[in-house]
Parts: structure tokens; sequence; C-alpha cells
């Protein structure tokens, strides 16, 4: 009789602290959400014309390129990755796409082939990861030297100059709108978007990256060929690098070697913001477009009250610290309580 | 019998002195093709590039024995050399020597809080640190590079004892301490057991936590002496200075053979790492490859040693 009580006392505990802890997951898991609001509302109260159809089109136009990064850096982060080297890829396929066009090259054919460049570092970081078994840390290590290869083969391709496009149809896919309303950056970006939801929560593949975020061992257990699976994701995140290479330099008319040296950290901080949690496993594309959207209204933010572009580094860097922490303590919390109060029920 | 047994030990000497001897190899047969490399300039010259790097590269061995992988050292180095050139004309040597050692030792304290107590990823910590330090500096400085004619600096940059500077000579005095500590104390031994295998350090009763917290720390001390070096040579501190750290500093501590998953190696084996990547680049410099070529052949090196370490620590792994 006695056991029957005690076993009742601990489901009687186990289920308030499931509805204490669905409550704090719950505001846990919308965080992001209510920071792309307060950002929302601060961007009005600061400045009066945060909200003109101007300035939210120009929001757009200036997130496009970052989140096209950001969507291929959400792969692979859900299949356990990170990728460093998705800036140095970013102003290679710069520099290559004016490269080939001023060498000549047919339009459509050089934005092909720069693609499959982009796809090709990709796969090469894929390969050697795949050699030597990496776990995340090693991720970071051999993305790092990959960064360093892209970097000196732009600089070499580039021999240090700046390359200027001179062809005003490549340039219109930067500068043009589809019936001059909607900007073809922006309709790329969420064509990419939308496909990009589509393979993650339609298809098997999309799946198997989600199973090997969340464990590699047990995919592999599972019959999930995992190698394969997370050069799917790193070459995903190549194409976006040539993707968004061309949707820039055909906005900037301009590259140079390093001209996106850093923006993988952008990227890094809009999935990692948004939700994508760091060791993969856990998000959608829904998470990304929010960090994105956050990103991008932050700096607008900051540009319309004249904050110098230096401190957005500073409030960038804090910020990812925290996104972590809470991403952290959106899986911590259940199993940790849940027990701990059980253990001391479970003494008396 | 005893010939077996000494064939054995002198291949054991020579596996684990591998770096040793390549590095002495390739200054011998240098030396014979190129007679101007062992000339004092260029010996001088030698010594006096390993310790910008070597030192931080010191402090890394003890993260990496840790198995923490720290990259703000070129943040915490520039942020060192500007606030020393902004603060020493206005407060005096002294003073701003020590400030700038708080604000190295507070970086280190922020990296450390967060790894050791929160548990969160060593490197995503160090990479937002160290974004968030070189935007202090570059806003601190208006982004420009900024003089400083402190003459102590000047004079500790010029000092030499033969052909050998004396910022080597410190440099060296580190590494034996760094050494010693690691190999000969408590808390030396403790950071390889918590490199090696933290669960069963903290079931030993090491405070696994305060281990890693006081780890970065040290990283971040010796990263501020790495640039205040820098700071001698070049008499100038610079916003922008080291964005090329982390791979360098990596490379160096990784191919002295120290593991990049903790627990094995050692400040000795790093110097070696130090010395060896020092005569690559002054011999490639010697043979007029391009500087992108000498990156690239940087980015190589890391590859390749990060490839061959984790090949032989993950071989019988699945996946």
């Amino acid at each position: 009789v006695l056991w029957n009580e005690e076993v009742e006392e601990m489901l009687d505990v186990k289920r308030n602290l499931i509805w204490q802890d669905k409550f704090i997951n719950f505001s846990l898991k919308y965080v992001s959400f209510y920071l792309l609001l307060v950002i929302v509302i601060f961007g009005t109260i600061v400045s009066d014309v945060f909200l003109t159809g101007q300035n939210i089109m120009n929001i757009l136009k200036q997130i496009s390129v970052n989140g096209i990064l950001a969507c291929g850096f959400t792969f692979v982060l859900l299949s356990g990755g990170f990728d460093l080297s998705l800036g140095a890829n970013t102003s290679l396929c710069c520099c290559l796409v004016i490269g080939f066009q001023n060498g000549g090259m047919n339009m459509y054919f050089a934005i092909l082939l720069v693609i499959l460049v982009g796809m090709l570092v990709g796969l090469i970081n894929a390969t050697i990861m795949r050699f030597i078994r990496a776990e995340l840390s090693d991720i970071f290590m051999v993305t790092m030297g990959t960064t360093m290869l892209v970097f000196s083969v732009a600089l070499t391709y580039t021999q240090g100059y700046e390359l200027y496009v001179n062809n005003t149809d490549f340039t219109a896919i930067g500068m043009g709108s589809l019936f001059g309303v909607v900007p073809y950056p922006v309709l790329i970006l969420a064509v990419l978007m939308v496909i990009a939801q589509t393979i993650l929560l339609k298809t098997s593949l999309g799946r198997k990256l989600y199973f090997t975020g969340g464990s590699k061992t047990a995919s592999f257990h599972a019959g999930i060929k995992v190698p394969n699976v997370r050069t799917f994701a790193f070459i995903a995140s190549g194409f976006a690098a040539a993707l968004a290479a061309v949707v820039m330099t055909s906005r900037t008319t301009g590259a140079n070697s390093h001209c996106a040296n850093g923006y993988e950290f952008d990227a890094c901080v809009a999935a990692i913001i948004g939700g994508i949690a760091l060791g993969g496993g856990k998000g959608d594309m829904r998470h990304t477009l929010i960090g994105v959207l956050i990103m991008g209204i932050m700096v607008n933010i900051m540009n319309l009250t004249g904050i110098p572009s230096v401190v957005q580094m500073i409030i960038k860097g804090i910020m990812l610290i925290i996104m972590i922490y809470v991403g952290i303590l959106q899986q911590r919390p259940r199993q940790m309580r849940v027990i701990r109060e059980i253990k001391i029920k479970g003494d008396v | 019998m005893y010939k077996m047994q000494q064939a054995i030990l002198i291949k054991r000497i020579v596996s684990k002195n591998v770096v040793i001897l390549v590095s002495v190899a390739a200054f011998i047969v240098f030396s014979f093709i190129k007679p101007l490399f062992i000339s004092a300039t260029n010996l001088n010259g030698l010594l006096i590039e390993a310790p910008s790097y070597g030192l931080a590269a010191i402090g890394l061995t003890f993260c990496l024995l840790c198995n923490q992988l720290d990259i703000s050292m070129g943040a915490v180095i520039s942020l060192s050399t500007v606030l020393f050139a902004l603060l020493s004309p206005v407060l005096g040597f002294a003073f701003a020597l020590l400030i700038v050692f708080a604000a190295a030792i507070l970086v280190g304290m922020i990296n450390g809080l967060l790894v050791g107590l929160a548990k969160l990823d060593a490197f995503m910590i160090s990479l937002s640190t160290m974004t968030a330090v070189r935007g202090v500096a570059l806003l601190i400085t208006d982004t420009k590079p900024v003089p400083c004619h402190d003459p102590i600096i000047v004079a500790i940059g010029n000092m030499n004892i033969g052909f050998v500077p004396v910022v080597f000579i410190f440099f060296l005095a580190m590494v034996f301490v760094a050494e010693f500590v690691l190999k000969y104390t408590m808390f030396g031994r403790n950071i390889y057991a918590v490199g090696a295998a933290p669960a069963a350090a903290a079931a030993t009763g090491i405070k696994t936590r305060f281990t890693i917290f006081i780890v970065f720390v040290i990283n971040a001390f010796f990263s501020a002496l790495s640039g205040f070096v820098m700071l001698t040579r070049m008499q100038s501190g610079s916003p922008i200075l080291a964005s090329d750290a982390a791979l360098s500093i990596i490379s160096m501590v990784v191919i002295g053979g120290t593991a990049l998953n903790g627990g094995r190696g050692g400040a000795l084996r790093t110097l070696s790492g130090i010395i060896i990547m020092g005569l690559i680049f002054n011999i490639m410099s010697m043979m007029n490859i391009y500087v992108n070529i000498q990156n690239l052949i940087k980015g190589a090196i890391v590859l390749g040693v990060v490839v061959m370490d984790r090949y032989a620590a993950n071989k019988n792994k699945k996946v």
C-alpha cells in the first residue's frame, strides 16, 4: 500500500513538473520570435522611416545574400556539422562568376560553372570528413583549413585586383524585379527557402539529415549512410555559397578575393539566433527565416540610427553567445528537473 | 638480444622526436643549399619571429591538452597591442601593461566561465568572443593603426645578446616554465587528466570545470604576452593584426605533436612545432614563393596535420 502511495506521489510530481516544463519550453521555444517582435517594435519607435514600404523592401533586398547563405548553413548545422569555409567559398565564386564572363563566356554557362565550383568545395570538405570520420570539433578544423586553401586560390585567380561586371544582362539579376514589384534577389531567396523546406520536411533525405544530426551512431545503426548524408549537406552549402555569390555580384557589380569573408559568421549567427541547434537535429527553414530577419532588421535599425558598423560586430558576438546558451537551455531543463525532484521524493 | 633492444630504443626515440629531427635535417640541408640561410641576420630574423605567435601557441597548448579549442587568440593579440599603444602615453608603461593583461584575462575569464561552468561549445564561444573583442579593438582605435613610441618598448625590441634577441630568451624561459607546470605540478597533471578523460577525472575529485576555466585564462594571458612581443617588434598596434592567428597557432601546436582532443602533448613539443613552422616559412620566403602560395601551403599543412591526427585516432570508429 505504501509503495503504491509513493508511486502515486512520484507520478503526481512528474505530472506537475511536466506542466511546468511545458510552460518553460513553450516560452523558450518561441524566444527568437519574441526577439523579432521586440526588434520590430523598437525599430518603429526609434525611427519614423522604419515601417515605410521603401525601407521594408530595402531590408528584404539586403537580407537576400545572408538569407541564401543561412539556408546552406542550416543544412550543415542540421546534419551536425559546421562550415567555416562558406565565406571564402562565396568570395571565390564571386571572383569566378565575374572572371568567366569577362573572359567571354556565356552568362548562363558561367553561372552554372560557378555553382559546380561551389559544390566542388563542399564535396572536398565532405570527402576529408568522410576519410577521418570527423566529429564536430574536427569539422571546425577541417573547414578552417579549406578556408585558407579556397582563399589563396581566389587570391591567385584575381592576382589581388578588383574585378568588375560589364554585362548588363547579369546585373539585371540583382537590380531588376519581377513585374516591377518583387526584386529578383528576394524571389530567389523565397524559392530557395520553399525548396529547402520541402526537402527537409517532405523527403526521406531530409529526415535522414535530422537523424544524422540527432545522433550519428544511432543513425548508423539504423542503416543510414551517415557520410553520404553529410556530403549532401556540405554540397548544399556549397550550392548556397555559389548562388549567394551570383546574387551578390549582380547587386554590387564588383568582387575581390576577400569580398565575402566573414559572411559565414553572419549566416551562422542568423541560423543559430533563429533557433537551429548547434550540433544538429532541431529546427527548420522557418527558424532560419526568423533569424535572417532579426539580423537584417537589426542592421537596418543601426544604420538608420547611425550606429557604427563596428558596434554591430560586438552585438553579433554577444547575441551569438546568448542564443547558444538559450539553445542549451531548451534541451536541458526537462529531464534534469524531473529526475532531480523524483529523487528527492523517492528518498522520503 | 642487446642489439635488438638498442634498435627498439632508437626507434622509440626517433618516433617521439620526429619533428625535432626533421627540423634539424631541414636546417642542415638548407644551410648547404643557401649559405645565406645561416647568416646571423637571417637567424636573428628567425628567432625574433618565433616568439610572436609562439607565446600564444604555448597558451593554446594548455587549452588543447584540456580538449578545448580556443580561436580567440588573434583578437586578444590585436586588442592588447592597441590598448597598450593607446594607454602607454597617458598612463605610463607599468600601468598600461597592467590594464592590458587585465583586459586579456577578462576575455579569458568570459571564455572560461561560458565553456567551463555553463558547458557551452568552446569553439563557438571563442568564435563569438573573437568577433566581439575585435569589434572592441576596432571601436577604440576608430579602425586605424596606432603608433607606439614608448622608449621601453623600443629598447626591448632592439635588445640582442649576440645574434639572439632578448625576447627569444624570454620566450624560451616561458616555454620551460610551461613545461614544468604541465609535467611536474599537480595542476598540470590535472589538465592532462581532464583532457584525456573528463568523467574519470571528475570521479577522482579533480575540479574539471575550474581546470577548464583556468586553462582559458592562461591562454588569454599568453595571447596578451604574444601581443606585447609583437608590439616590441612593430612599435605600432593595429586592430586588424593577427587575422590569420588561429590557423597559424593551431598548426604550430598540432604539428608539434599535441593531440587535438586532449591529454597528449606538452610545451616542449609545441616549441618544436613553432621552430619547424618558422623554418618552413623562412625557407619559402628565401625561395621567393608568393605569399598566396605560402597561404595555400599553410592551409594544406593544417589539413594534413589534422587528417593525420584524427585518422589515427578515429580509425576504428564506424562513422
